[in-house]
């Protein structure tokens, strides 16, 4: 059953854009959330709850998304933009690492220690680039699908 | 420059619709039942803050006896000045 909405159209735009920041919000605090709790040497099962919901999240955005053969607003889809912005996960990731291990923990400045973070670091970028260009792909596929239906 | 950013924002607004609700000597609050929204939203569209979908522009030339034509076209002169606004 239809139920009747109170809101009109005006105020049904400005209840999503409102909604939409509230996600936003929700998304990023979530991970600052995670990253604070790891810094704060909290194990990983402590986290783990929030860590689901952010995949979930994740997950949800990026596949209805590609579904509806959309990227996003300002940044075109291509494999040099990819490449760039998986730059950020990975300086992040080695943020964090760095602090939790030499500031945090206090471990002392060793070459193991500094390779293990640039590996990880290295990982997370190859990582991350893959899943976007991945995401590239199926995106281009169903933007050919959506624009190529017959008149 | 002031004037002609004076001049940009009347042409935005939407007077017709005024003008035709006092023909009928309609208030806001009446014409925004009429068409089935909140007198925040008619309110909005007159002052050119809203722009309204198809359905809602032609439920409101139902309700004021007016075309699409009449309330909501722009001339090309207006859309120009907008543009290079």
């Amino acid at each position: 059953m239809k139920t009747k909405s109170n809101l009109d159209e005006m105020q049904r735009g400005k209840l999503l854009k409102i909604e939409e920041i509230g996600v936003w919000l929700a998304f990023w605090g979530l991970l600052a959330a995670v990253i604070v709790q790891l810094l704060l040497k909290a194990d990983l099962t402590q986290v783990i709850g929030e860590i689901c919901v952010f995949a979930l999240v994740s997950v949800y955005l990026c596949v209805a998304s590609i579904k509806n053969g959309l990227w996003t607003a300002s940044i075109a889809a291509s494999r040099k933009t990819n490449a760039l912005f998986s730059i950020v996960p990975a300086a992040a990731i080695g943020l964090v690492s760095a602090v939790k291990a030499f500031v945090i923990s206090g471990n002392p400045l060793q070459a193991a220690l500094f390779i293990q973070l640039v590996v990880s670091m290295a990982v997370v970028y190859v990582a991350c680039f893959a899943a976007l260009e991945a995401l590239r792909l199926c995106h281009d596929k169903k933007r050919r699908e959506l624009d190529g239906g017959e008149e | 420059m002031l004037l002609c950013d004076w001049e940009v924002i009347e042409i935005s607004r939407n007077l017709r619709i005024k003008a035709a609700r006092a023909a009928l000597d309609m208030s806001q609050k009446a014409l925004a039942e009429a068409v089935g929204i909140s007198r925040q939203t008619m309110n909005a569209i007159e002052q050119g803050d809203y722009n309204p979908t198809i359905r809602l522009c032609r439920a409101i030339c139902r309700v004021l006896g007016k075309t699409l034509d009449e309330l909501f076209w722009e001339e090309d002169e207006h859309e120009d000045k907008k543009q290079s606004g």
